[in-house]
């Protein structure tokens, strides 16, 4: 491959063959480790087209990159050229209910530019990750009861396709994983800013008292956010032996109105991963089990001594385990209970399960369509 | 605190790193780092200032970065090892009294220190 074509095209500080940097992008948040060829760090469109239509002459895979912090490991390359979006970070415009983004833009950044505006998709990893990730995976986020996912909120992109054709699109192309184009900007619909919150921190004993209580906020819409930390979870992180929920409320309705002891909530639930992943508990799965179902799959969970956390208000918890060795067991207890397999994180290399053979031959006849040479992402979900 | 082995290349480090900003690259953040000295690739590490950009405050796993960029260090000096980048300095320093070696007038090159 000709390096000097890349360091004409993107300059020599944003293109690496170095063993340190093929190294460092090689993983991401899978810890599955791939290989990459080069690593180019593009700060433009034109960039980006050219790349693609350079590895399309060549047959040169492409993985798309953020923040690199995707737990199937949609972002691990094989073989191929890694094109980081980092430096394609600006906020192009910013209207009355609508703001557009170049795809490196982290979420975090947005909500803060946006100021008294909001854009409601907010993921655990928020601080760091990019909106063009969570376009890829079709993210939701700690309001996602609410607000739903990032379809839900993409009014377009402008993307380059894998056949090199740059072409605007609606939400349909969300949630492709880097296999059909490379997303250049994003228009996003926003929303105001929540001013008025409030909270309920409510303690179980039981776990039917806990789903009951799950059941009858379903249809509440002011309960924008469910969250859920169970038994085994509270103890090893400190808390009261309890099964946990954690609602937080548009307006007035919970009984905590304090800002500061709301505060103190959210991050005693963003900490719940952390704790528990320092006490070996590395892997966090996201399942999505009915609540019809929800208090068997409970009860499972407890019976293994598999913590779990999570937005169960949505359908979709954490158990989090400490090897690999034991998600197959969660699958099947998942797949048992009508639930679905990766539901939050994506599908990249590890639930591609999660896909049923017509899903997957569908997307393999779009892929045709969009990406003929078979470029991007090669290897993921299909 | 935790050695590199805990780390889990979840990312949440990038928030910490003043540097990724300037940079883009994952090269200057804690889970670069880990990465890195997990792979015993330590020509960039051992030139780091252990303080400096790498000092994590989000990191789930309590990895103690700075501290395993010291040890690394500590090691190399116990072993009588050295990178190729410190080999390549002193030679240019007995060669030709700089550390970057012939340079063109007005070039400016890469140096860790």
């Amino acid at each position: 491959m000709d390096l000097t074509w890349f360091e004409k095209l993107v300059g020599k500080e944003n293109i690496s063959d170095e063993i340190i940097d093929r190294e460092i992008y090689s993983t991401d948040g899978s810890q599955i480790k791939g290989r990459a060829d080069k690593v180019i760090w593009v700060t433009d469109v034109k960039q980006v087209h050219q790349i693609v239509l350079y590895a399309r002459r060549h047959e040169k895979p492409i993985t798309a990159r953020g923040a690199g912090t995707n737990l199937v490991g949609a972002a691990v390359p094989f073989d191929a050229l890694v094109v980081d979006f980092t430096k394609m970070n600006k906020i192009e415009a910013i209207g009355k209910d609508y703001v557009v983004v170049q795809p490196g833009v982290v979420c975090d950044d947005l909500n803060k530019a946006l100021k008294e505006k909001f854009f409601p998709i907010v993921p655990e990893d928020s601080a760091v990750c990019t909106i063009g990730g969570m376009c890829g995976i079709n993210s939701t986020g700690i309001y996602g009861k609410r607000f739903g996912r990032m379809k839900n909120w993409v009014l377009e992109v402008d993307m380059v396709e894998g056949s090199g054709r740059m072409r605007k699109h609606g939400s349909e192309v969300v949630g492709s994983e880097g296999l059909l184009g490379l997303f250049t900007k994003i228009k996003l619909r926003i929303t105001d800013r929540i001013v008025e919150k409030s909270m309920d921190l409510l303690k179980f004993d039981k776990i039917e008292d806990l789903v009951e209580k799950v059941s009858s906020l379903k249809n509440n819409k002011e309960a924008i956010s469910v969250e859920h930390i169970s038994k085994v979870a509270a103890e090893l992180i400190g808390l009261e032996k309890k099964h946990y929920l954690i609602v937080e409320y548009i307006g007035l309705e919970g009984s905590i109105k304090d800002h500061i002891e709301m505060e103190r909530i959210v991050n005693v639930r963003k900490q719940v991963f952390s704790k528990l992943a320092s006490q070996d508990f590395i892997l966090m799965e996201d399942p999505y089990v009915p609540t019809e179902n929800m208090a068997e799959f409970l009860y499972w969970l407890e019976g293994k001594s598999i913590p779990c956390f999570g937005p169960i208000g949505m359908e979709i918890l954490h158990p989090c385990l400490t090897s690999r060795e034991h998600v197959s067991e969660v699958n099947e207890a998942v797949s048992k209970l009508n639930g679905k397999l990766g539901s939050k994180f994506g599908v990249g290399l590890l639930k591609k399960e999660s896909l049923n053979e017509v899903e997957k031959a569908e997307l393999r006849k779009l892929k045709i369509s969009f990406d003929p040479v078979g470029i991007l992402n090669v290897g993921k979900v299909i | 605190m935790a050695g590199v082995d805990k780390c889990i290349l979840c990312g949440l480090c990038r928030q910490d790193s003043s540097l990724l900003k300037l940079t883009g690259k994952e090269t200057v953040t804690a889970r670069g780092k880990a990465v890195l000295i997990k792979k015993g690739i330590l020509d960039k590490i051992f030139y780091i200032d252990p303080m400096n950009d790498v000092t994590v405050r989000h990191c789930p796993t309590n990895v103690e970065i700075s501290e395993e960029i010291r040890k690394q260090r500590e090691k190399m000096v116990e072993h009588g090892m050295e990178t190729k980048a410190n080999r390549r300095m002193i030679d240019n320093l007995r060669d030709y009294g700089n550390p970057y070696g012939i340079l063109k007038k007005g070039e400016i090159r890469e140096v860790y220190s």
